[in-house]
């Protein structure tokens, strides 16, 4: 596969410790585009290894607004079925940079790893220093000893380690919209995680076509008024939630965007520094960077403070256990009693639908009510939206926001960037794979 | 057309620049390339050569390393039909000076016109602009491209005008006007003053940027702008012409040494072993590249010897390795001499290493001034082995193989010992 592509699949055997590179046939980006159609496809191909399947879109990384998602597809140890979780921030872009589309980890390691993916190399890496550190340790002592600060993490903390049913796979330092348990698949697989780096480039097929197409798009996209208006509060207000504005200003540091995302879908909450400095913190930790939305409104309604609620999301992200159970879930009052309470919590995350997506992207239209009406139809809608947005890459919950990112203008980019013909049929038939 | 067999002087004193030689010779198919270190030059290896390149970098640190013996063994390559090309430092080497140990090395009467008594007032006062010289003063009136016109002397009837970069070279007054092939003709916009512009169109203009000293069967090309740029390709083919009319013109002609002299046992490697090799080539210098990158965002500048050498260095390194990888790896044979492998390996991890050292100690305000200079000096022993193995490799699937010559296989000692000795 020569354009928008790596042309590489990465298949690690943590059994053997083995690395194999296969290429991605064009063949199969015809009949399944990319995303989520193919990591589909890879979990199926190496299920009797119980597989992790990383992959990016066929359209991450590039000038379509908001190119920025990757996916994990895996089985949830916790719900049993084949779930698949965007990759957010600046990750999944840094995915396709350092040399795979795809990554299929298949088996479990002897002794803890993680896997050091760059510029289209993948080591298995002894994991002995950072086995039982936190997520922000773990992240900070990874981006050390390779000497770069850019380099983008995968990790879990000790709640993935420990086997919990509520461990997150966390971005970085900040938890994820993981749902479904995958760092407990990671513990038991003794992977604490990945770090990626790239400096690679993709080709494109049609390079001055698709660059102007995508900006015709982007221009479309910014005449949208709710692009006056930034970050996770906001989407609350626009979700119907009261009071999140006002209860969050006084610790709302700045707002940042996923890679070419026009709108910033998360927020950074400073903590333990003034809010309002405009240079960077002299302090270690001045603060927590959120991107759920329902676990920050869950810490709300239990009356905690937006301070207190920031701290709470914190000690989550290092521990790497999902917020919103822990909120949802463990019935204590007081931040100490959250902290203590993250290996005993109990009970279950309802997952929406057919259980495939994530519950952290909000289950119906942002700002834009896309013509919707009835709980039915708006289901079937932000399951299609969400298989769509992870096929071809695109931040999932901007898809919710935005009209103009269209199925159609996906396909059209995806063609032109490619030299394929992929048409809705194409589409129409790799989503109902997906759903099953 | 027998491809000439030319010599990179890649060596202690040399900057990155001796690495747009080698993409200018790649472009012109030239892939008979031989990468040298003082020691080559001192075992007089050079006498197997049809062209000596020495490239930009610290005049003084070149001709220290290529010592007396060095010096001896160029004047009598060139005296035997061989063509010395210098650049920027490499042009000032073989000119007349009194200074030590420049005097091992009075080859050619031309003087340099950016030679000055009093310390020059300098409009942009860097330390780009000025070195000292004994108890006078090399200064550096003008930096970037610069445009040059060529002399009758050159192509008689009609002279062209082509633009190359100006990073510290000379202009020149030669014994003989007629040794001179261009002058400097005048500036361009992108031309940067370091002095006041009638001190630099008095130093430069008119006189020699680009000389041909012809000395018994040979001759010495000097450069004082940098005519190998990757990016003046008018510039650059100045260089493959002078290389190819020097090759048909000699009086004894230098033919092809590709037949003679076999030095050394070269291995065909394949398969498993060839996979691993390039694996472990591109590992580290993934790893390398992406501390170096990070580097960059540091401020921080190394003067090692009479270069200021910044971050952005050691990419220039990395990088011609790195875009040359795809190309290794499509051959399914490699063509590597002994001890090859393990040269490379060795390097390429030990670089990643200081490399993360580095960025830790200037993460923690330390001195890395000796780190610096040993991860310059690992990319020198790197870069020279890793283009070993490319040209050897691209050469042999061009179907120009007959004998190339590894520098490494024919010396006892060489840099790389030198260069890991000092480090353990």
């Amino acid at each position: 596969m020569e354009y928008l592509s790596t042309d590489k699949i990465l298949v690690i055997d943590l059994n053997a410790a083995q690395v194999e590179e296969e290429e991605l046939d064009e063949s199969l980006v015809q009949e399944k585009i990319g995303g989520i159609g193919i990591t589909k496809y890879l979990y199926d191909k190496y299920k009797e290894d119980d597989p992790i399947v990383i992959g990016t879109g066929l359209l991450t990384g590039t000038t379509y607004p908001a190119s920025a998602s990757a996916q994990i597809t895996a089985k949830s140890p916790v719900t049993g079925k084949v779930c698949h979780c965007p990759v957010i921030y600046k990750l999944g872009v840094e995915i396709k940079y350092s040399g795979f589309d795809y990554i299929v980890v298949k088996g479990r390691s002897e002794s803890p790893v993680y896997l050091w993916i760059h510029d289209g190399v993948a080591d298995i890496s002894d994991a002995a220093d950072v086995w039982g550190k936190d997520v922000w340790e773990s992240t900070d002592a990874l981006r050390k000893f390779v000497g770069d600060d850019l380099l983008q993490t995968m990790m879990i903390g000790p709640a993935g380690e420990k086997g919990s049913d509520y461990a997150q796979v966390c971005y970085n330092h900040w938890t994820s919209p993981d749902r479904f348990g995958f760092g407990k698949l990671f513990g038991s697989k003794n992977l604490k995680g990945f770090a990626f780096r790239g400096m690679g480039l993709i080709e494109i097929a049609e390079p001055e076509d698709y660059v102007e197409h995508s900006l015709e798009i982007l221009k479309a996209v910014k005449e949208n008024s709710f692009l006056e208006k930034k970050g996770i509060a906001h989407i609350l207000t626009a979700l119907g939630e009261e009071g999140v504005e006002e209860w969050i200003e006084s610790v709302t540091h700045r707002h940042s965007a996923d890679y070419f995302t026009p709108y910033a879908t998360n927020t950074a909450l400073f903590l333990d520094e003034d809010p309002g400095l405009l240079e960077e913190s002299k302090k270690d930790e001045p603060g927590v960077l959120v991107s759920d939305i329902y676990a920050l409104l869950g810490f709300k309604k239990m009356g905690f403070s937006a301070v207190d609620a920031g701290r709470a999301l914190k000690a989550c992200a290092k521990y790497g256990i999902d917020p919103f159970a822990v909120a949802d879930l463990c019935g204590k009052i007081t931040l100490e009693e959250i902290k203590n309470s993250f290996d005993t919590i109990s009970g279950a995350v309802a997952i929406p639908g057919r259980g495939l997506f994530t519950p952290w992207c909000p289950t119906g239209p942002i700002f834009n009510d896309f013509g919707l009406s009835g709980e039915d139809e708006i289901m079937a809608w932000w399951e299609r939206r969400q298989a769509v947005s992870m096929i071809f890459g695109i931040q999932p919950i901007f898809s919710l926001m935005c009209p103009e990112l269209t199925e159609e203008s996906m396909l059209e980019l995806a063609s032109q960037g490619t030299g394929l013909e992929l048409t809705r049929e194409t589409l129409d038939a790799v989503i109902d794979k997906i759903f099953g | 057309m027998n491809h000439p067999k030319i010599g990179i002087y890649a060596g202690s004193g040399t900057s990155h620049s001796w690495l747009w030689f080698v993409d200018l010779f790649e472009n012109a198919g030239f892939y008979d390339l031989v990468f040298l270190d003082e020691f080559f030059v001192e075992n007089n290896d050079i006498k197997a050569l049809d062209v000596l390149v020495v490239s930009g970098g610290d005049t003084f640190a070149v001709a220290q390393s290529l010592g007396k013996k060095g010096g001896r063994n160029i004047k009598s390559f060139v005296e035997q039909g061989g063509v010395y090309i210098g650049s920027c430092a490499g042009a000032y080497l073989p000119m007349k000076s009194s200074q030590k140990p420049l005097d091992w090395f009075n080859f050619v009467d031309v003087k340099i016109t950016n030679l000055s008594k009093l310390f020059p007032s300098a409009e942009v006062q860097t330390c780009k602009s000025c070195a000292a010289y004994g108890y006078d003063f090399v200064f550096h009136p003008v930096r970037e491209a610069v445009s040059l016109k060529t002399t009758s002397f050159f192509d008689k009837g009609r002279s062209s005008v082509f633009k190359a970069p100006l990073y510290g070279g000379p202009g020149m007054k030669a014994h003989d006007p007629s040794w001179v092939l261009a002058v400097y003709e005048g500036f361009t916009p992108k031309t940067a003053f370091f002095t006041t512009s009638e001190i630099a169109e008095k130093t430069l203009l008119g006189n020699g940027a680009v000389v041909r000293v012809p000395l018994k069967q040979g001759c010495f090309y000097l450069l004082g702008p940098h005519l190998e740029h990757p990016k003046f390709k008018q510039a650059n083919q100045f260089i493959i012409d002078a290389v190819i009319r020097e090759k048909g013109m000699a009086q004894d002609p230098v033919e092809s040494k590709n037949n003679k002299d076999s030095y050394a046992t070269k291995e065909k490697m394949s398969g498993k072993q060839a996979k691993e090799l390039l694996l472990c080539i591109k590992r580290e210098l993934s790893n390398s590249r992406i501390v170096a990158g990070s580097l960059e965002f540091l401020p921080v500048q190394w003067l090692i010897g009479q270069k200021v050498y910044s971050p952005q260095k050691v990419r220039v390194y990395l990088e011609s390795m790195w875009k040359r990888l795809r190309a290794l790896e499509k051959n399914k044979v490699l063509i590597v001499e002994p001890g090859l492998y393990d040269r490379i390996t060795t390097a390429a991890i030990q670089i990643t290493i200081e490399l993360r050292k580095i960025k830790q100690q200037l993460d923690e305000n330390q001195d890395s001034l000796k780190t610096a200079t040993l991860i310059f000096d690992l990319l020198h022993v790197l870069s020279i082995s890793f283009f070993d193995l490319y040209f050897a490799t691209m050469f042999n699937s061009s179907g120009q193989y007959h004998e190339h010559t590894n520098a490494h296989a024919l010396k006892g000692t060489t840099n790389y010992e030198r260069v890991m000795t000092s480090e353990s």
